[in-house]
């Protein structure tokens, strides 16, 4: 029996209209990591795509806008943490180092010079392994994750959408430069808009197949997918949004400093798209305090429940959409033992025991187990018990 | 399978799966006795009065709950299993049993899976209570009016199609079996301790008939108290393990024990018993899985 749920038809689907660019943010944030060495000191005038700092793997940080940098503060992430962020002020003036002319055909890269590009972008496969060192194990075949588990998150649909040369001819490139014999674009069957669009353009491409995935949940997650399509160790599934960077970065030959955020929910009106710089702060947007008194934030994933908890959120590469929904008011009841938070679990963990560590290690956190569970227990919060 | 169910829709749509069984005892014990003019037009809808006795029975324990614990009644009775558990018991006791002693039974077993720590499936234990009772008044029996006052003899399509002697709603193996089929599309019914404990009945009694030779041993296999126990009480959502080894575990062993006690003392009562003792050791099914190896699936080649 099929053990994949879709739970997409109980939710309220709200689509945007179109793409809303927001990109005059007077203050730019970007986390720094705790092996980062910051290459200025406050005080300094940026220009835009400047790296003004670099972790201990040659990892670095770009400043998406020109402006002064000027210094540390701590700014609260998607995990409701403050962390160390690099504060920018904008100037407005968008001045970046000299302009490089685009590259006509992408396929013309040397190999070094892309496995140079990934490492850089520190774009990842398969669960967290580096794509420039998995990808130099002459791969069979890559998957480009363009599925969302957020029923509301349409980032990676008009992605697709607005994008879609770009998008095709990098895959393209990689297949060529690589030699792989194709590669496949992995679309959920629901997306008929995307589907009947590149539909037409797939002829001229033949070597990208278009595989459409069922919309289950959690079918993005790398454990799920590859239970689902049957991976193999030669198999890299490379997410939408790493091609993107990468095709912008060997056409345009700059680094993208933009991201998309979708902003929707049932109680949403108007569900927007915003193109933000990285490191915008939340509250430039929305009124955050104003929201948070009638309705709940849900960072990312509705079902996760990862709920916005601080004043203000730093929009940076691990949030991709904000999900607003009336206030949950019902308490959880005590657990009934029905097993149907297990028999749902899509990695066939028992949720009943995620206070093991081990088995917590293996949660997904997809937060399925506590959406089906008919007590509303949130068991995938459950913390891990500290044994001696 | 996809849809997000609540304590709510479990209970009504057990509920609204359990209607056929008290129409059809309803048919059986009243209206074909009626036609024999053995009972009043009343007594005709007695399953009926005791299935609706039992859901108010149920509200009213969960209005006095609510009211000391100060909670809205709407809330708890959102998620109150009572109505199942009532519901379920008016159609595993006889119909012709002592109104006073139904309502009596009824409220210690509502009492009972009310309270959290008492770990027994409340419905084997009513029925336990039901045999102690009832041997004590000297009312043990299953027959109702006219199948007191004749000799009967029932062939293997009367057995299946429910004219058997039994409890109140227990009798037929055909509704049984539909209600066994659209249950197992749904993700809350643990579907695995049914088939579990069925076939270990029925692969025992096949045992037990090749040994000793007698056929009339296939009885213990057909007799609609198996096929109810199985189906409904040994799985009751709340009362049994969760997990995959758990749950099979449970439905073999409560098999296992139902047939010795069924074969050697007491046919009907025996997967009763059976389940009210295994049901006491849920914990440690599920305990059991993490004992046992465990089969991988290799996904990397």
């Amino acid at each position: 029996m099929n053990k994949y749920i879709n739970i997409s038809k109980n939710f309220l689907k709200k689509r945007p209209q179109d793409i809303t660019l927001k990109l005059d943010s007077e203050f730019i944030y970007l986390p720094l990591s705790t092996t980062s060495k910051i290459l200025f000191n406050p005080g300094k005038v940026l220009k835009k795509e400047t790296i003004i700092a670099m972790n201990s793997t040659n990892i670095p940080l770009i400043t998406p806008v020109s402006g002064v940098f000027l210094g540390i503060k701590e700014m609260p992430n998607y995990e409701n943490k403050n962390i160390k962020t690099l504060v920018i002020k904008n100037n407005y003036k968008e001045e970046t180092n000299k302009k490089i002319a685009s590259k006509r055909n992408l396929s013309k890269y040397s190999k070094e010079v892309i496995l140079l590009i990934i490492q850089r972008l520190n774009i990842k496969t398969n669960k967290d392994k580096n794509l420039f060192q998995e990808i130099d194990r002459e791969p069979k075949k890559i998957y480009i994750n363009a599925l969302c588990d957020e029923v509301n998150n349409y980032n990676n649909e008009f992605r697709l959408l607005h994008n879609k040369d770009l998008i095709l001819e990098t895959i393209s490139a990689l297949n060529t430069i690589f030699n792989l014999e194709e590669s496949d674009l992995l679309i959920k069957d629901t997306s008929s808009e995307v589907i009947s669009v590149y539909k037409e353009f797939l002829g001229s491409f033949p070597n990208i197949n278009l595989h459409l995935i069922k919309d289950v949940y959690p079918i993005s997650r790398y454990e799920v997918l590859s239970k689902y399509l049957l991976l193999n160790n030669k198999d890299l599934v490379i997410n939408l949004e790493d091609i993107y960077k990468l095709g912008y970065a060997l056409k345009r030959q700059r680094f993208v400093t933009e991201k998309l955020l979708t902003i929707s929910g049932p109680v949403v009106l108007d569900p927007h798209i915003y193109e933000l710089k990285i490191g915008t702060k939340l509250s430039e947007i929305l009124n955050i305090n104003e929201i948070k008194e009638k309705y709940d934030i849900w960072i990312n994933n509705y079902l996760e429940q990862n709920k916005l908890l601080m004043d203000d959120l730093i929009i940076d590469d691990n949030v991709n959409a904000l999900i607003i929904t009336d206030k949950n008011l019902s308490l959880p009841k005590p657990c009934n033992n029905c097993g149907i938070c297990y028999t749902s679990c899509p990695i066939g963990l028992n949720p009943k025991k995620l206070d093991q560590k081990e088995i917590n290690e293996k949660c997904l956190k997809c937060g399925l187990c506590s959406y089906m569970c008919p007590c509303n227990i949130l068991i995938h919060k459950k913390e891990v018990e500290i044994h001696e | 399978m996809n849809k997000k169910v609540t304590n709510k829709d479990i209970v009504l749509n057990y509920l609204f799966l359990l209607i056929p069984l008290v129409l059809f005892s309803c048919y059986k014990n009243g209206y074909l006795l009626y036609n024999k003019n053995l009972v009043t037009l009343l007594y005709v809808f007695k399953p009926l009065i005791m299935f609706v006795t039992s859901l108010i029975l149920a509200f009213l324990i969960e209005l006095i709950y609510s009211n000391i614990q100060k909670v809205s009644i709407l809330k708890t009775m959102a998620n109150s299993y009572l109505p199942l558990y009532g519901a379920l018991f008016s159609l595993i006791v006889p119909v012709n049993i002592h109104p006073l002693l139904y309502i009596f039974l009824l409220i210690i077993i509502l009492i009972i899976s009310k309270l959290e720590f008492i770990k027994i499936n409340p419905l084997a234990f009513g029925r336990i209570l039901f045999i102690i009772t009832s041997f004590i008044i000297g009312t043990y029996t299953y027959l109702n009016v006219y199948e007191e006052n004749v000799l009967v003899s029932y062939d293997l399509w009367d057995i299946l199609l429910g004219k058997s002697i039994g409890a109140s709603g227990a009798t037929s193996i055909f509704i049984l079996t539909i209600i066994f089929f659209i249950l197992i599309t749904k993700n809350y019914y643990k579907k695995e301790i049914a088939l579990s404990s069925f076939i270990t009945f029925f692969l025992l009694d096949i045992t037990l008939i090749i040994i000793t030779k007698d056929l009339t041993k296939i009885n213990l296999l057909i007799d609609s108290e198996i096929v109810f126990a199985s189906i409904l009480i040994i799985p009751l959502l709340t009362k049994s393990p969760y997990t995959k080894i758990g749950k099979l575990s449970y439905g073999i062993i409560t098999s296992i024990i139902g047939f010795i006690i069924s074969s050697l003392f007491l046919p009907k009562e025996g997967i009763y018993i059976a389940c009210a003792i295994s049901s006491l050791f849920i914990k440690y099914f599920d305990i059991l899985e993490d004992k046992l190896p465990k089969r991988r699936l290799k996904l990397c080649k």
